[in-house]
């Protein structure tokens, strides 16, 4: 860490508008500020680590691949948050597979971006409903080994409920619900992924909605 | 000129198989019978006439040596060298032989070795030359034993089981070069369909990215004008702009994208300056060796335009793409030439053009001038018929019924022959039910006996030719059921058990030469009587063994065929659906990213509009079957309020559209009522229900129709 009680936020995106946006938002957080942007995660890492927190756009347009920046930047020695600006479960699901802290799509209201990089920030893990949901619909985990309490807490995230609401509904503490979640997102890591270049290309082509893939009729 | 495109290699190399075989083999028979047949009467025969023996002879074993070195037509000139030998050897038989008949006293046996020519005649000329061989030897040997002598039970025995090995080796030597040229094609299908899908990938691929970066930059640009968050506005407009320019870019491309075809045409055009001209309304992208040969027709159809059609000749190139098919016509209107006054030596055209057309399979081209009247190149490519699947034994199905009919007919005589030969008989007609029984026995195991079936078609067979070989006189007529009894094994090689029918000839064999050897028979004797179960069996081992192993790589490579064209269907309809998004992704944002763009302060309005819009593309990628009325209006609605909405559809999409419809409308006023925050969801199918809406802090489930609904989720 930087300066005592600081949490330093580095920002990787194509468009310069958004590391205005997001140093608007590091601005109003007493406990949060703002370090570098830059546009490549090459960029980035070319510099000795002055970041501990990397919120880091899914979709880069030099060529690179979720999985090799969330790779490079963790390397780096950076805690990482994806911002998605679709919401499209196979590039959610991509970034999942990776050691991503969090994944926060664009479109969320700017206090869901916050409350996200706080977590991040304070070592915690920064789910959502489309990260639930993309895990919850994908056939992947149907042979992965979780407990049936644990599909359940998935679901019921999956359909929008706050850790609060789910706790509540299962009957069990906010804390047990937390250690749900994190051991779901630390298998489905293990999940072995399908490289093959058809499927990345199909996987392409629905993240474009150009396809249909689940959930679209 | 048929030499210089290269013979496809499997044809090729089951052509050179056919003619060592026969090399060999004729070598073989041609050192084991010293002269003809090494008999004092073939002395009588004039010198003039072994030399035609010997240079049929050595034309046959040169062609067979010499085949791994040449060529498709090295093998048809010396094969068809070979079967003109033996037609000499055959015709001048009856006038060397005459002036001593006395003396040469009985046909010479290698006379009536048809089999080895018949190869030799499937490769010069095919299957028709090679059935006019057989016949020609059946009728010659014949003709010949009434006249010179040998019309007896040998000679009878020995013609037909020789005509019925030469039926036996032109079928599977037909099918071999059948299944070798089908390996051929598929193996040309395979290597085109994977060029032509790799390039679609590539091509789509770099299409799709552009596409995902476009909506990149829009659902950015809309989420931060809608967030109200502290941007720049110069920096918003000049995103918004940025991005309005990329989705009319998009918008604008045309529906099927600019095919390698089209553009190098339109450049070979523009080099001979001639306008160009594209219609094509359908997809048609031909394979990459097919493009090339139209893009050459057509260049060297422009470049005799620029020749020979005079000054200030308007030229023109068309391309018409309908389907699947392509045609490319190639017009001017300059002095024309009369087609009929062009020397065959000097028609460029013929062989550059029309050659080069119809070298490439669906291909045709055609050139129509006159004078004064202006010259037009057509030029056609039409995808050929997808290739058949492989027919596997089928294609055999009429050769062994003609087999059948060989086998019942030539050894019904010989089993005749025998009985009236004695001394006992009813035994050569016992002989041959018991074979046919066999035969029988096979014919009801199709389409592959089972080994257990097999081994009783060998057990039997061998049984019946033990119980003969113990009864009959030990010579060669009287044992004509042990070649008989071979050629029922070939059958089983035949019907796709080569080894098991292999194994049987080597026990048959063996119980003929342990049989003839405790009745003290002459070694030439048993030699003769097992030399052509020996090799028939060798060599229809071999070739079926051959047969199937191009059968399996055929069926391989077909599968990757199918597998390319089913990527390169999938590829196309992306491709479709792009297109048709790109034009609405248009008339959806571009208005309001140019209201962006344009700088003056956004209003609370634009910025609902924006947020709006956002969610709109959103539900695109994720909401799947929810898109729908009532529910769209209340998500839209509850977005103008400010409310953030997600929907997410996470069924498979199997849900029935009456199911969905009731959902949207169970749905809608769930989200009307939402004040800061609501997630509608499909779930996965399996689940306890079908739909869920989370609205701020309340949870209702949909569990199906009928079942109602319930405010909370019950574990």
């Amino acid at each position: 860490m930087g300066m005592p009680g600081l949490v330093r936020i580095a920002l990787v995106d194509d468009h310069e508008l958004v590391a205005l946006a997001v140093r608007g938002i590091v601005a109003g957080e007493p406990g949060l500020v703002f370090a570098r942007y830059e546009p490549t995660v090459a960029a980035l890492v070319a510099r000795p680590p002055d970041a501990d927190v990397v919120v880091l756009d899914l979709n880069l347009r030099d060529g690179t691949t979720p999985e090799q920046n969330v790779a490079a930047v963790s390397e780096w020695g950076a805690h990482v948050l994806v911002l998605t600006s679709a919401e499209d479960p196979y590039l959610v699901r991509a970034a999942s597979r990776t050691a991503a802290r969090g994944i926060v799509r664009k479109s969320a209201p700017p206090e869901a971006l916050r409350e996200a990089l706080l977590a991040v920030a304070r070592g915690d893990l920064a789910l959502s409903t489309e990260w639930a949901s993309a895990l919850d619909a994908d056939p992947l985990l149907a042979a992965a080994p979780l407990t049936d309490r644990e599909r359940e807490v998935l679901s019921l995230y999956a359909s929008g409920m706050g850790v609060k609401q789910v706790a509540a509904a299962l009957f069990v503490s906010e804390n047990t619900i937390d250690d749900h979640l994190r051991r779901i997102r630390h298998i489905y890591q293990q999940i072995g992924r399908p490289a093959a270049t058809k499927i990345d290309l199909y996987r392409r082509g629905v993240e474009d909605g150009y396809l249909p893939g689940p959930g679209r009729g | 000129m048929a030499e210089r495109r290269a013979e496809p290699s499997a044809e090729l190399s089951a052509r050179r198989v056919v003619a060592l075989g026969v090399g060999v083999l004729t070598l073989l028979l041609a050192i084991l019978t010293p002269g003809i047949v090494g008999r004092d009467g073939d002395r009588a025969l004039p010198p003039w006439y072994f030399c035609i023996v010997v240079g049929a002879v050595a034309i046959l074993v040169g062609t067979g040596l010499l085949a791994p070195w040449l060529g498709p037509r090295g093998l048809r000139i010396g094969s068809a060298l070979g079967v003109a030998g033996y037609v000499a050897f055959i015709g001048a038989f009856l006038p060397a032989a005459l002036p001593a008949a006395a003396a040469v006293g009985r046909v010479p046996w290698m006379l009536s070795v048809i089999g080895v020519v018949v190869g030799a005649a499937l490769l010069a000329d095919g299957l028709r030359l090679a059935v006019a061989v057989i016949v020609l030897g059946a009728c010659a040997s014949l003709l010949y034993r009434v006249v010179i002598g040998g019309l007896d039970l040998d000679g009878i025995v020995n013609d037909t089981q020789s005509v019925l090995s030469a039926v036996i080796i032109c079928a599977i030597g037909a099918h071999l070069l059948a299944v070798s040229r089908r390996l051929d094609a598929a193996r040309a299908d395979a290597s085109a369909a994977s060029v032509l899908a790799s390039a679609e990938r590539g091509r789509l691929a770099a299409r799709t990215r552009a596409a995902a970066l476009v909506h990149d930059e829009v659902l950015a640009t809309l989420t931060l004008a809608g967030s109200g968050l502290p941007v720049p506005r110069d920096a918003l407009a000049r995103q918004a702009a940025h991005a309005s320019r990329m989705v009319t870019d998009v918008a604008r491309e045309p529906a099927t994208p600019a095919s390698p075809l089209r553009v190098a045409l339109a450049r070979a055009a523009r080099d001979a300056g001639a306008s160009f001209r594209a219609d094509a309304a359908g997809d048609a992208e031909p394979p990459p060796a097919v493009e090339e040969a139209i893009v050459a027709a057509a260049r060297q159809a422009l470049d005799n335009s620029v020749r020979h059609a005079g000054e200030g000749a308007r030229r023109e190139v068309v391309l018409t793409a309908r389907d699947d098919r392509v045609a490319v016509d190639v017009r001017d209107d300059g002095h024309g030439f009369d087609l009929a006054a062009v020397p065959p030596d000097r028609l460029g055209i013929a062989t550059s053009i029309v050659r080069r057309m119809r070298d490439v399979p669906g291909g045709e081209a055609d050139v129509r001038s006159s004078p004064g009247g202006g010259a037009r190149v057509s030029l056609r490519w039409t995808p050929p018929a997808a290739p058949s699947a492989p027919a596997g034994r089928d294609s055999l199905r009429g050769a062994i019924a003609a087999i059948v009919v060989v086998f019942v007919v030539g050894q019904g005589v010989a089993a005749v022959g025998a009985a009236l030969e004695g001394p006992a008989p009813w035994v050569p007609p016992l002989l041959l039910a018991g074979l046919l029984l066999v035969g029988e026995v096979l014919r009801r195991s199709t389409p592959r006996p089972t080994t257990p079936r097999g081994v009783v078609v060998v057990a039997l067979t061998v049984a019946v030719v033990a119980a003969g070989t113990a009864v009959v006189p030990f010579t060669f007529g009287t044992l004509w059921f042990v070649p008989t009894a071979a050629f029922v094994l070939v059958a089983l090689a035949l019907a796709g058990r080569p080894f098991l029918a292999g194994c049987g000839q080597v026990v048959l064999v063996g119980v003929v030469i342990a049989i003839a050897a405790t009745r003290a028979t002459p070694l030439d004797t048993i030699a003769h009587v097992v030399t052509r179960p020996l090799v028939m069996a060798a060599m229809s081992t071999l070739l079926v063994l051959a047969v199937d192993r191009m059968r399996h790589r055929i069926l391989a490579l077909h599968r990757r065929t199918v597998d390319e064209t089913s990527r390169r269907a999938w590829d196309a309809a992306a491709r479709a659906e792009l297109a048709v998004r790109g034009a609405a992704l248009g008339a959806l944002v571009v208005p309001l990213l140019d209201r962006i763009a344009d700088a003056r302060p956004l209003t609370d309005d634009d910025r609902r509009a924006c947020l709006t819009v956002e969610g709109q593309l959103r539900d695109e990628y994720r909401a799947g079957v929810l898109v729908r009325e009532p529910l769209t209006g209340a998500v839209r609605a509850a977005r103008e309020r400010g409310v953030d909405v997600v929907l997410l559809d996470d069924g498979d999409g199997t849900a029935p559209d009456d199911l969905v419809d009731e959902i949207a409308r169970w749905m809608a006023p769930l989200v009307e009522g939402a004040r800061a925050r609501v997630v509608g969801r499909m779930l996965p199918p399996g689940r306890q229900a079908v739909a869920t809406v989370v609205a701020d802090e309340e949870t209702t489930l949909f569990r199906g129709r009928g079942a109602g609904v319930s405010a909370s989720p019950s574990p």
